[in-house]
């Protein structure tokens, strides 16, 4: 069960900060963590199984979604520029499409794998992709025809792509918190780094939007803090979820965070985080992942990218976009080097754009677009995709045609890395074919 | 605009604060109404007489309306009369006026007045003010006891009847951009390195209104359609053409016409900007606004509109832009004639065949008196005013007002507010969740701050996620428990740290609000402040919680401030 000895750091209350802060923290928590938690201290370099985490069980993962809101571009971020793979894409995207990598320049593609290539914003991916590290999934998305934005977000994340609105009012990842147990001592499960806690986290157990957790305190007079916490604890133990529940995991939470600190969390060497609201939110979740305080999930927010005009894949705002993207998954990536076994990232979008550009140089509201999977034990360095063409005649309405259901990427991610026995009730109505080996 | 009458209430001595109300507020709350009666002097006592003839005339005019309304409701109305006129003043002239205005120009027969036995199972009058109020205040409550149910709804349904005028001169002073067209405000800041004072302008003056005006009810309608036709303020030209969208097209028609409502925002430069229309040219349709224009102001998601007909919409608005910044028309719409498509085109089944400028007019025709946007306006504005998940009867009554009445706000609101509708509907077992802003100004209103300055607050309404015009998506913010029931902390922050005095600009009067009940008195200080927060609606527990926190410790003003906060963060007060 110990796969690295905890001697190197002190037991006592002379131990090195970080070890100080989290043995207040088990106080707090109350918890009776094994050793084997109290060993879980980033060495440089090395994995730390996450099954000395859970004592010896299946995988669980932090899992790290990242929410893309107004319809990422997959056929910029993800060019399928090879021969067998661009269909009409070029003639259909005169000014839009990404050059294939054969010509030259620094407005070309990144070859990924000789038919797909990475929008040259997207740079910094390349190097997790070629470590093995870096999954993406294309022709991907949901099943539901919807191009409004608003109901798609509704059916993706409560995964319910062909059910009728109001059957269910749960998350996707929720309900996979409510199917596995807490880790030991945790607190906290869920955190969505955002004012509003997202769809997908609905009704997720102790679970809470916290847009900064460094600012995450109780407030008011520190003389009388005691007493007015135990008068909201005592009236929010009966109030109706999600208030009930919520209010008591914020106070929680509140000592939790205290003993992480966010505002002086130095990131590994050499790591940059950009000096954005992703940049910044990125930077909190690696923190809160190093602290392994038995947070499951972390979600984040990313909007703006519904371009319907200037799309600019180059120079305009979707290169604005993946570059702030793709640099902050990278600074996290690096960051978490010691702890990438442990970590699985998932972005994903509500639904991709139009093959066609329109008259705008935008790209309107489209179907199928690619997902990125990034972890320690993804089988990076493929695309994996059942491409069904970009020739004028293979599209939806339009649209690259979905070809792998969101939902079995994720069945797979959930069950091989996060520890969740029971993923055929995990979305209503859907069971997951055999994996496609995104993660092992 | 503050009509005639109200006018001669200012030849005596400069009114109080609350000139509409404070002789109501003594009568309810202190002297017998003969003492009162007594020290009348004799201009109030022609006033009085006015508005019980005013009352009167009302009363008979209603009653006509209603056929088969019995003997003892006219006798209830009677009685409601009576104590307008006796607390005498601008109160019961400015409501008599009121009432017999608004009597005159409705038209539409309203839901049969109850007869019988009064509404006891619940107070009417109170849910009323919560519901119809950015935040209930004891003043609020006070009005409506005396004038009733029916005639509190229809003060609040005239704002121009509303004499806000003191408030509109010191937003004028304050936020002077509120007034300007486009072009002057660009030149005045855009053009000279201050971008955002315009924006910075607007959302304080979005605070000041809702703590401050009297014109509760329009600020409340102001709110909900401009989350209906939200835009971010952060989106270049919104950032100061918000401002002349919020003032023509939100402000100017929200108790009007909702038609009219649409059509304003289709020709608001800072929509054509934010949803990509003013792109939109021949032989390059750009369908951003033409999708949402029916998927989220008209006839909403499920409205039978296929991907087709946004294309087609979007064709039929090509040429409609914006005046840009050179101009001295800045902001305001303009027809591109050259880059309009004027091939016919079908929308919704029907043909559109003009060209120009009126195939766009026709597509909004279109959508205005559609049923489907009957319903979906009818549904959001039950849904706002009522409860939340509006029974579908009521709903399809509603939609049927607005076809009736060609979308008329004010009858809508009449028929969602009626009575009968909360007997029917049981709205006040449903309460729903006060949105972050609303807690805010809420806590605001009760503590009676005058919002001297915004700043702070601007910010701290972020801290919230609730900062007025900064949603990032053209649905605007949500409305239901769902999203904002799990964001407990920031709430508790805002009240501890607002009733703390720590938010500059943010001014704290507990001695004017703890008059309305008395002055502080420990040993009932968590029911004072439960009458003061909701007129006594908190859960007794909550309330007695409360109670304990003041009886734990050495008694202060900041004991009354704290528990002031506390009580602000209970599970009840979360709820309206």
């Amino acid at each position: 069960m110990h796969d690295v000895d905890p001697q190197p750091f002190a037991r006592t209350e002379d131990g090195c900060p970080d070890y100080r802060r989290w043995t207040r923290r088990e106080l707090l928590a109350g918890s009776a963590r094994t050793a084997a938690g109290l060993a879980v201290v980033p060495l440089a370099g090395t994995f730390l199984p996450a099954s000395a985490r859970a004592g010896g069980g299946a995988p669980r993962d932090v899992i790290v979604n990242v929410f893309l809101r107004g319809g990422m571009d997959g056929l910029t971020t993800c060019v399928p520029h090879g021969p067998s793979v661009r269909g009409d894409l070029y003639t259909l995207r005169p000014d839009l499409a990404i050059a294939p990598p054969s010509a030259g320049g620094p407005d070309a593609a990144l070859d990924l794998d000789g038919e797909f290539g990475l929008a040259p914003a997207a740079a910094p991916l390349l190097a997790p992709f070629q470590n093995g590290h870096l999954c993406i999934v294309h022709a991907t998305g949901s099943t539901d025809p919807t191009r409004s934005h608003f109901d798609a977000f509704v059916r993706m994340e409560l995964g319910i792509p062909e059910q009728p609105l109001g059957t269910v009012v749960s998350g996707w990842l929720a309900r996979h918190l409510q199917a596995v147990a807490p880790l030991p001592g945790s607190s906290l499960r869920g955190l969505a780094l955002a004012d509003l806690l997202p769809r997908t986290l609905a009704r997720a157990p102790a679970t809470l939007p916290i847009p900064d957790p460094a600012e995450f305190r109780f407030p008011g007079d520190p003389a009388t803090a005691v007493a007015r916490r135990a008068a909201l604890a005592a009236r929010y133990a009966g109030a109706i979820p999600p208030l009930g529940p919520a209010a008591l995991a914020s106070l929680d939470t509140v000592d939790l965070l205290a003993g992480i600190d966010f505002d002086g969390y130095v990131p590994d060497p050499g790591v940059a985080y950009p000096n954005t609201k992703f940049g910044r939110e990125l930077r909190a979740a690696a923190a809160l992942v190093k602290a392994d305080a038995g947070v499951e999930a972390i979600m984040l927010e990313y909007g703006g990218w519904d371009l319907h005009n200037a799309l600019g894949p180059l120079h305009g705002d979707m290169a604005a976009l993946l570059t702030d993207l793709a640099g902050g998954l990278r600074a996290f990536y690096d960051d978490l080097a010691s702890e990438l076994g442990r970590v699985v990232i998932v972005v994903e979008s509500e639904f991709g754009r139009r093959v066609a550009q329109n008259g705008s140089l935008g790209a309107d509201h489209g179907h199928g677009n690619c997902m990125l999977v990034l972890g320690g034990h993804v089988n990076g360095g493929q695309v994996v995709t059942s491409w069904p063409g970009l020739a004028t005649t293979d599209l939806d309405q339009g649209d690259l045609r979905v070809t792998t259901d969101y939902r079995h990427v994720l069945c797979e991610i959930l069950e091989r890395r996060c520890g969740n026995a029971s993923v055929d009730t995990l979305f209503p109505g859907y069971t997951p074919p055999p994996y496609l080996g995104i993660v092992s | 605009m503050p009509s005639d009458r109200s006018a001669s209430a200012s030849e005596g001595p400069p009114a109080p604060r609350h000139a509409l109300i404070e002789p109501a507020c003594r009568a309810a709350e202190g002297g017998s109404p003969a003492a009162a009666a007594q020290q009348e002097a004799p201009r109030d006592r022609r006033c009085r007489e006015r508005g019980e003839r005013s009352a009167r005339a009302f009363n008979e005019q209603s009653n006509e309306r209603v056929p088969g309304a019995r003997e003892p409701q006219r006798a209830r109305e009677d009685a409601r009369s009576r104590p307008i006129a006796r607390a005498g003043t601008a109160a019961g002239v400015a409501l008599g006026a009121t009432a017999s205005a608004s009597a005159q120009t409705a038209a539409v027969p309203r839901s049969r007045e109850r007869t019988g036995p009064p509404y006891t199972p619940f107070d009417a009058e109170r849910w009323l003010v919560h519901h119809v109020t950015q935040g209930f205040t004891t003043d609020e409550l006070a009005v409506a006891r005396l004038v009733g149910y029916r005639r509190y709804l229809e003060h609040q349904l005239d704002p121009d009847g509303i004499d806000d005028s003191a408030l509109d001169a010191e937003l004028a002073q304050r936020f002077p951009s509120l007034a300007m067209t486009g072009k002057e405000i660009f030149d005045a800041y855009v053009a000279v390195g201050q971008r955002t004072e315009a924006a910075a302008q607007l959302k304080g003056a979005a605070i000041v209104r809702s703590v401050r005006s009297k014109r509760q009810l329009l600020e409340r309608m102001c709110e909900l359609w401009t989350d209906h036709f939200s835009m971010d303020h952060n989106d270049t030209y919104v950032l100061w053409l918000k401002t002349v969208d919020d003032r023509e097209v939100i402000r100017r028609h929200a108790l009007g016409k909702f038609p009219d409502l649409l059509r304003a925002s289709a020709h608001s430069g800072a929509m054509m900007w934010y949803l990509d229309n003013y792109a939109n040219v021949q032989g390059a349709p750009q369908e951003n606004w033409a999708r949402e224009l029916m998927e989220l102001h008209s006839l909403g998601v499920t409205g039978p509109y296929t991907e087709t007909d946004v294309v087609e919409v979007a064709r039929c608005f090509t040429g409609w832009t914006f005046h840009l910044q050179d101009s001295p028309l800045h902001g305001e719409f303009r027809f591109d004639a050259a880059a309009h498509d004027p091939a016919p085109k079908t929308v919704l089944g029907v043909p559109i065949t003009a060209g120009g400028q009126a195939d766009g007019e026709a597509v909004l025709d279109l959508l205005a008196m559609h049923p489907s946007t009957a319903r979906f306006v009818a549904r959001k504005i039950a849904s706002w005013l009522l409860r939340n998940e509006p029974p579908e009867p009521l709903v399809e009554r509603v939609a049927q007002v607005y076809l009736a009445t060609g979308g008329d706000i004010k009858d809508m609101i009449r028929e969602v507010l009626s009575l009968d509708t909360l007997m029917e509907t049981l709205a006040w077992r449903a309460p729903k969740l006060r949105r972050p802003f609303h807690l805010a100004v809420a806590l605001l209103r009760a503590a009676r701050s005058t919002v001297p300055g915004t700043e702070a607050l601007v910010q701290r309404s972020s801290l919230l996620g609730h900062a007025p015009f900064e949603w990032p998506a053209p649905n605007g913010y949500p409305d239901t428990l769902g999203a904002w029931g799990s964001s407990l902390l920031p709430r508790w922050a805002f009240a501890a740290d607002y009733l703390a005095g720590a938010i500059d600009g943010a001014d704290v009067d507990l001695d004017l609000a703890f008059a309305a009940v008395g002055g502080v008195d420990p040993p009932r200080l968590g029911a004072q402040i439960d009458r003061i927060l909701t007129g006594g609606t908190m859960d007794p527990a909550d309330v007695a919680e409360v109670q304990h926190f003041v009886d734990a410790r050495p008694f202060g003003p900041d004991v009354t401030a704290q528990a002031f906060a506390l009580a602000a963060s209970m599970p009840s007060y979360q709820f309206v």
